[in-house]
């Protein structure tokens, strides 16, 4: 077999360790919650919904939030890959470059102003978005701008990625700013539902809700893994690229599109997590190195794997208080970027 | 006909204009150096010739066809292109040869994509370094694998930017003979930007000399005069013959 085969080879075991990684975390996270239910239980329950309370608590509860861990930590990982590549940066990704907060004061404003959610007094599900299609809207709009301002400046004062970066935090604070205003103006249950998006977390999306994910988060999923042989040449440098026939600045410009969409989306309906972004890509980068033919599926999957790990962790590890989940990951995700940072000094 | 033909081109950054009045033949097969002080738009030729960059007036025919109404992805079929710089990242060699494929490739790689790579890995003599990231490699290494890349795309016309500048004097030989064996076996037009300008008199067919973004004189080695290279870099020169090479030394003053 060619050295090459061979190279490939080791790639996509690579892949399908993660997805059986994958396939056993999810597992144990329907395993775990504050009701202990055995493993014959949720088995059971997951292939035969009936009205019992175990069933309920897997289909209603448990089930869709592991798959929204799913979606979320996939969706993440893919945009923070993509924004890295096509702003040459490693630091990239939807909450370093404050495309999350932009996300979530969208959502925020559309609640506030436009009356987009409301909130109900039961404990499971303390808020109810009523219009999420708004919200979504919202918050794509909101990341949206935190992108155009950044792009701009990438492109009219044709600033240092490192600069890049810079830009995007302060943008991050522009927009947490606008979040707090919010929260001033809004009322007691409003405020409540806005606090919800400054801590992300994965416990209050309904089967619906994860419906709208997955229906906008796969077809742009199809598109970035399209481009990536358009990514590829674009890591070689820009005249490279364009000497290999491709639309550089096209191709930057949709990727920093998709990647806002599928950020803006995860983040209307879980709130801000950090970090999923950088860990995702960084973390695979040593075993299947920066072909994104590998680098995109494999980020993905173990985006996903992150997220579920923080979620199950955000569940027991001061039981039966759930953390943000959020928190988790920006506990994982600080360190590695300051890593990076000093890696890239050198 | 020619195969590349540039027909009074002209291109600027904004309101500083580079290129003026260009007008250049390139024959099927010959290395052609172009020579000229830094900042003259040697490169900014290149990257116009590439569609890299677009220019504002002129044209430029490629087998007849006007570059501008060609899709990237055709001239990158034609035309391959290595900067003065390389990114230095940690792909792996054979990564980065592979994506000279890239003008090819629908949705992923065919099993002749990879055998044109692994051929023209074998060519530039990089089997051994075939899987070591770029970021491992040396000067001379790394310019082996860019060439190759540019090979991999199986270019009619391929346009290097200082392909020795970085390199030490055996490396320098080395890729000079390369390009001359690349240019021989495969047909293949070079047109090469050069600050060695002894280098490149051994090795080019024919030359451009440059001089305020305007060709000063274009022709064989009967334009490489004293006088001629007196004016375009505005230094005193004598052409001397060592080994029956011939080699042009700067005075002083």
């Amino acid at each position: 077999m060619s050295k090459y085969k061979l190279f490939v080879r080791k790639k996509l075991l690579t892949l399908f360790a993660e997805a059986f990684f994958l396939f056993v975390f999810l597992l144990v996270a329907l395993n775990v919650g504050s009701v202990h239910l055995d493993f014959f239980q949720v088995f059971n329950s997951i292939f035969h919904r009936t009205g019992e309370l175990a069933s309920s608590i897997i289909w209603e509860i448990r089930l869709v939030r592991v798959l929204s861990a799913v979606i979320v930590g996939l969706s993440l990982a893919i945009a923070g890959t993509v924004m890295q590549c096509v702003l040459n940066n490693p630091l990239a990704s939807p909450f370093t470059m404050g495309i999350s907060h932009g996300a979530a004061f969208g959502a925020a404003f559309s609640i506030v102003v436009l009356k987009a959610g409301e909130i109900q007094n039961s404990a499971s599900r303390a808020l109810m978005i009523s219009s999420p299609y708004k919200i979504t809207a919202f918050a794509f709009i909101g990341s949206l701008l935190g992108v155009i301002v950044v792009i701009m400046l990438a492109r009219l004062k044709g600033i240092s990625p490192q600069s890049l970066i810079l830009a995007g935090v302060a943008m991050g604070f522009l927009f947490m700013a606008g979040t707090t205003l919010l929260q001033f103006l809004a009322s007691d249950t409003e405020l409540a539902a806005i606090v919800f998006w400054t801590f992300g977390d994965l416990g209050r999306v309904s089967w619906k809700e994860l419906g709208i994910m997955t229906g906008v988060t796969i077809p742009a999923l199809i598109y970035i893994f399209a481009n990536r042989w358009n990514y590829n040449a674009l890591q070689s440098g820009e005249d490279v690229a364009k000497s290999l026939g491709v639309n550089t600045w096209k191709v930057r410009l949709t990727g920093m599109f998709f990647a806002s969409l599928i950020t803006s989306v995860s983040v209307a309906f879980v709130g801000i997590i950090g970090f999923i972004g950088l860990l995702g890509p960084h973390m695979v980068r040593g075993f299947v190195g920066e072909d994104h033919r590998f680098l995109i599926p494999s980020s993905a999957l173990w985006g996903a794997i992150l997220l579920i790990f923080s979620d199950a962790l955000s569940r027991i590890v001061i039981s039966p208080v759930i953390l943000p989940v959020g928190i988790i990951t920006a506990f994982m995700g600080t360190p590695l970027f300051l890593y990076i940072l000093v890696k890239g000094e050198k | 006909m020619s195969l590349l033909q540039v027909e009074s081109l002209g291109f600027s950054y904004g309101a500083k204009e580079v290129l003026k009045g260009i007008n250049l033949e390139v024959e099927e097969g010959e290395i052609l150096s172009i020579l000229g002080e830094n900042g003259v738009g040697k490169t900014t030729l290149l990257k116009c010739i590439n569609s890299i960059l677009k220019p504002q007036k002129g044209r430029i025919l490629l087998d007849g066809s006007d570059l501008s109404k060609l899709r990237g992805k055709e001239i990158a079929r034609r035309i391959a292109y290595v900067p003065q710089f390389s990114e230095r990242n940690s792909i792996r060699v054979f990564e980065a040869v592979l994506l000279g494929r890239k003008p090819y490739i629908n949705w992923d790689v065919s099993s002749k994509d990879i055998e044109i790579t692994e051929k023209v890995i074998k060519t530039m003599g990089l089997q051994e370094v075939g899987f070591r990231s770029l970021s491992q490699l040396s000067g001379g290494e790394l310019q082996k694998v860019m060439l190759a890349r540019a090979l991999a795309q199986e270019p009619q016309i391929l346009l290097l930017d200082e392909p020795t500048s970085n390199l030490d004097l055996r490396n320098q030989m080395e890729v000079m003979k390369l390009i001359a064996e690349i240019s021989k076996a495969r047909k293949i037009t070079i047109l090469v930007v050069m600050h060695d300008i002894n280098l490149s008199v051994r090795f080019s067919h024919r030359f451009v000399l440059m001089k305020k973004g305007k060709i000063f004189a274009r022709g064989g080695h009967e334009i490489i005069t004293e006088e001629n290279i007196q004016e375009v870099y505005g230094i005193k020169v004598i052409i001397s013959y060592v080994a029956e090479i011939p080699v042009i030394i700067p005075l002083n003053g």
